[in-house]
C-alpha cells in the first residue's frame, strides 16, 4: 500500500471515528469504546510476542493490575483519573520489568506456561488480597447513578471514599459520558498506536525483529538483546495497562473474573488474527473479537474459549502473519505478477560451484 | 602494530578441543586467509572473536585492546564485523532493513527518542541512505525492499556483506563467502572484496575452502588443523609447506 492511501485510509479512519459516537446509541459508543481497550491491551502484546518473539500468556494480567491500581487509587485515594492512569502504567512497567528479567533465561513453549501461569495466579492473588481489592466480587469505581443514600455514602466515606465525580464528561464538552469516555479513549489508543508504530520503523524496531529472527545476528551487529528484551516486556506490560485503565474507566467495576487466564488467550487471539507482527493488526483483530464476543451468549465462557480456541490454532496454521499477512500477500503476489508483465526477470544463477570444497554445515 | 593479535587460544567441547593453543596476528590492510579442512576451528575462532564462544584460555587484543573483556554486543562497535558461514540473516526484515541492522552498533537513539520519532528522524534517514549506497554498491539495489526470506543464495551471501559493511569495521570476517557461488560469482567476488578493502580501508580475514580465490588475493595465509595452526605465511609459502600439503590430502581421503 502506498504511504499516500494509508494516511488517507488513516484520515477516513479518524472521521469515521470522531463522527460515529454521534449517531449511534450509548450500547453501542461503549462496545466501540470495548474495541478499543481490546485493542490497546493487544498492542501491547504484538509489541512483545509479534515484534520481539518473546510469548506472553499472561498479558491479561498487566490488563488487570492497570484496572486494579486505577481503581484503587481512584476510590481510595481520590487520585484523578488521568494521574492514576499515568501511576498504573509506570507501575505495570515496573512490573514488566521484574516478569522480563527471568524471561531472558526462558524462552519459547517454556516462557509460554511461565506466563499462563501469571495469568492464572492474578485473580487468586486479587482474591487472597481482599481488602483493598474487593476480593471476589471486586469493586465499584463509583456510587452508581441513582445510588445517592446516604448510608451507602457513608459506608464509601469510611473506605475514605472523598466523592470523586468519576470520569464524567465536562460541561463544556456537551457530550455525554459515554462519547466523551470514547473520544478520550480514541486519543488514548491513537497515541499509543503511534508511539508504538514509531518505535517499530526505528532502530529499536529492527533490533526487535532481528532479536525474534536471529538472536546471534542481533548481538553480532550490537543489539544489547538482554536490556532489549527487559524493557520491550515492561513497555509492553505498561500499553497492556493502559488496556487495564480504559477497561476500568469503562465499566466502573473491576473485579477477578474479568482477568483470567480467558482475558490472557482472548488478546493473543486478537493480536494473532490481526497480525501480532503489525500495528494496525490488533486494532483489526481487536474489532473482530469483540464481536464474536457479541455473538457468543455471555453464559456460556466455556463455549466462548473453545471458539477462541479453534479460531487461534486455525489462523497460526492457515494464515501466522493474521488478516494483515493476507493482505500483504496479496499484494505482494499482484505487485509481482506487474512487475513480471513490465520487465523479463534476470535467469537464476545456475547451481553451485563444483570446485569448492563442500563444507560441512556448522552452526554459527 | 598488528591489529588482530591472537595468543594461544583455546576452547573445548566437553572432549572435542576445537581451538589448541591458536597464535597469530593480521597486520592492518592485509587479506588475511584462514584455511583448514573442516572441522578445523576456524569458525570457532570466529565465534570466539565475536565473542559467542569464551575460550578456555588465551587473549584476543584488538588494535591494542583486550577484546576477551568486552561483551559479545560490543564487538561491532569495536570495529569488528563479520558474516556467517551459514547466513544469519532476519527473514522478518527487508532486505535494506537487514543491511541497516549492521549500523545498530555506529549508530543511535533508545527507546525514547524512537518512539517519540522526532530526534532520530535524520539520523534514520542517513542509515537508510548509507544502507542503500551499500546495496547498490554490491548490486543489490534492486531487492532492497524485498523480504530477506527467499532470495537466490548468493544474493543472501551478498546482502550479508553488505550488513558487514554497513558497521564501517576495521576488520572485516567472512566465512566462507565463496561457498555455493558459481565460477563466475565466485571470481567477480575475490576482485569485490580486493576492491573494498582499498575503498573502505579494512583489513579482511578471509575463511574460504576456495583455494583459487584464497591464493589470488590474500597476502597472508594461516593454515589450521584440528585446532592448531600448522603453517604461517604467504600464500606461495604456505602452498609449499609439506604440513599444509599433508593435510590437505589427509582431508582428501
Ligand atoms: N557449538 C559447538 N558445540 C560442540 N562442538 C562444536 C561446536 N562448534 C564447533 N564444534 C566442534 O569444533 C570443531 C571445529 O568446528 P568449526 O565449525 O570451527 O570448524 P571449521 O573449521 O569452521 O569447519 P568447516 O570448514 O566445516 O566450516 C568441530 O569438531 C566441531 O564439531
Ligand atoms: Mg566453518
Amino acid at each position: 500500500m502506498s504511504t499516500r492511501l494509508r494516511w488517507a485510509l488513516f484520515g477516513v479512519l479518524l472521521v469515521v471515528a470522531a463522527a460515529l459516537p454521534q449517531f449511534v446509541d450509548a450500547g453501542t459508543v461503549n462496545r466501540l469504546s470495548e474495541v478499543l481497550w481490546v485493542a490497546v491491551a493487544a498492542l501491547g502484546l504484538a509489541l512483545v510476542t509479534g515484534f520481539n518473539g518473546q510469548i506472553s500468556l499472561g498479558h491479561g494480567a498487566f490488563v488487570g493490575f492497570g484496572a486494579y491500581v486505577t481503581m484503587i487509587l481512584t476510590v481510595d485515594y481520590n487520585v484523578p483519573f488521568a494521574l492514576a492512569g499515568v501511576i498504573a502504567v509506570l507501575g505495570a512497567f515496573v512490573v514488566g520489568v521484574a516478569v522480563g528479567l527471568p524471561a531472558l533465561r526462558i524462552t519459547g513453549v517454556y516462557l509460554a506456561l511461565v506466563t499462563l501461569g501469571l495469568a492464572v495466579l492474578f485473580p487468586q492473588l486479587v482474591v487472597r488480597i481482599g481488602d483493598i481489592t474487593g476480593g471476589t466480587v471486586g469493586r465499584q469505581l463509583l456510587p452508581r447513578p441513582g445510588y445517592g443514600d446516604s448510608a451507602l455514602l457513608e459506608e464509601l466515606g469510611q473506605r475514605k471514599f472523598l466523592g470523586q465525580a468519576g470520569f464524567r464528561a465536562p460541561g463544556w464538552s456537551g457530550l455525554a459520558d459515554d462519547q466523551w469516555r470514547f473520544y478520550v479513549f480514541a486519543v488514548v489508543a491513537l497515541v499509543a498506536f503511534l508511539l508504538v508504530r514509531n518505535l517499530t520503523r526505528s532502530r529499536i524496531g529492527r533490533s526487535l525483529v532481528a532479536i525474534r529472527d536471529n538472536e546471534t545476528a542481533a548481538e553480532v551487529a550490537g543489539v544489547r538483546v538482554d536490556r532489549t528484551k527487559v524493557i520491550t516486556f515492561g513497555l509492553s506490560a505498561a500499553i497492556a495497562a493502559v488496556g487495564g485503565w480504559m477497561f476500568a474507566v469503562l465499566n466502573n467495576q473491576v473485579s477477578p473474573t474479568s482477568f483470567t487466564i480467558t482475558l490472557s488467550i482472548t488478546l493473543l487471539v486478537a493480536a494473532v488474527l490481526g497480525g501480532a507482527a503489525s500495528i494496525v493488526g490488533p486494532l483489526i483483530g481487536a474489532t473482530v473479537v469483540v464481536m464474536l464476543r457479541e455473538v457468543i451468549p455471555a453464559d456460556s465462557q466455556r463455549f466462548s474459549q473453545v471458539v477462541f480456541g479453534i479460531v487461534l490454532i486455525v489462523v497460526m496454521l492457515v494464515a501466522p502473519g493474521g488478516i494483515v499477512g493476507i493482505y500483504k500477500r496479496v499484494e505482494a503476489s499482484v505487485q509481482r505478477r506487474r512487475s513480471l508483465a513490465s520487465t523479463p526477470g534476470p535467469p537464476d544463477p545456475s547451481g553451485p560451484d563444483e570446485s569448492a570444497v563442500p563444507a560441512r554445515t556448522q552452526e554459527a | 602494530m598488528a591489529l588482530l593479535e591472537v595468543e594461544g587460544i583455546g576452547v573445548r567441547f566437553g572432549g572435542v578441543v576445537a581451538l589448541d593453543g591458536l597464535s597469530f596476528s593480521i597486520e592492518e590492510h592485509e587479506i588475511c586467509a584462514l584455511i583448514g579442512p573442516n572441522g578445523a576451528g576456524k569458525t570457532t575462532f570466529f565465534n570466539v572473536v565475536s565473542r559467542l564462544y569464551e575460550p578456555t584460555e588465551g587473549s584476543i587484543r584488538f588494535a591494542g585492546q583486550d577484546l576477551l573483556s568486552l561483551p559479545a554486543h560490543a564487538i561491532a562497535g569495536l570495529g569488528v564485523a563479520r558474516t556467517f558461514q551459514n547466513l544469519a540473516l532476519v527473514p522478518g526484515l527487508t532486505v535494506l532493513e537487514n543491511v541497516m541492522i549492521g549500523a545498530h552498533a555506529r549508530t543511535s537513539g533508545g527507546f525514547w527518542g524512537s518512539a517519540l520519532g522526532l530526534p532520530v528522524r535524520s539520523a534514520e534517514r542517513r542509515t537508510r541512505d548509507d544502507a542503500m549506497g551499500l546495496l547498490g554498491d554490491l548490486g543489490l539495489a534492486a531487492v532492497a525492499n524485498r523480504p530477506a526470506a527467499g532470495l537466490p543464495y548468493g544474493t543472501l551471501k551478498r546482502i550479508e556483506l553488505a550488513r558487514a559493511l554497513a558497521a564501517r569495521p576495521r576488520l572485516l570476517m567472512l566465512d566462507e563467502p565463496a561457498s555455493g557461488l558459481t565460477h563466475a560469482e565466485v571470481a567477480e567476488l575475490g576482485a569485490t572484496i580486493q576492491r573494498l578493502r582499498d575503498e573502505f580501508e579494512l583489513t579482511v580475514l578471509l575463511v574460504e575452502h576456495h583455494m583459487g580465490m584464497v591464493m589470488s588475493i590474500s597476502e597472508h595465509v594461516v593454515v589450521m588443523e584440528f585446532g592448531q595452526k600448522i603453517a604461517d605465511g604467504t600464500p606461495g609459502e604456505v602452498a609449499d609447506d609439506p604440513a599444509v600439503i599433508a593435510a590437505y590430502l589427509g582431508a582428501a581421503s
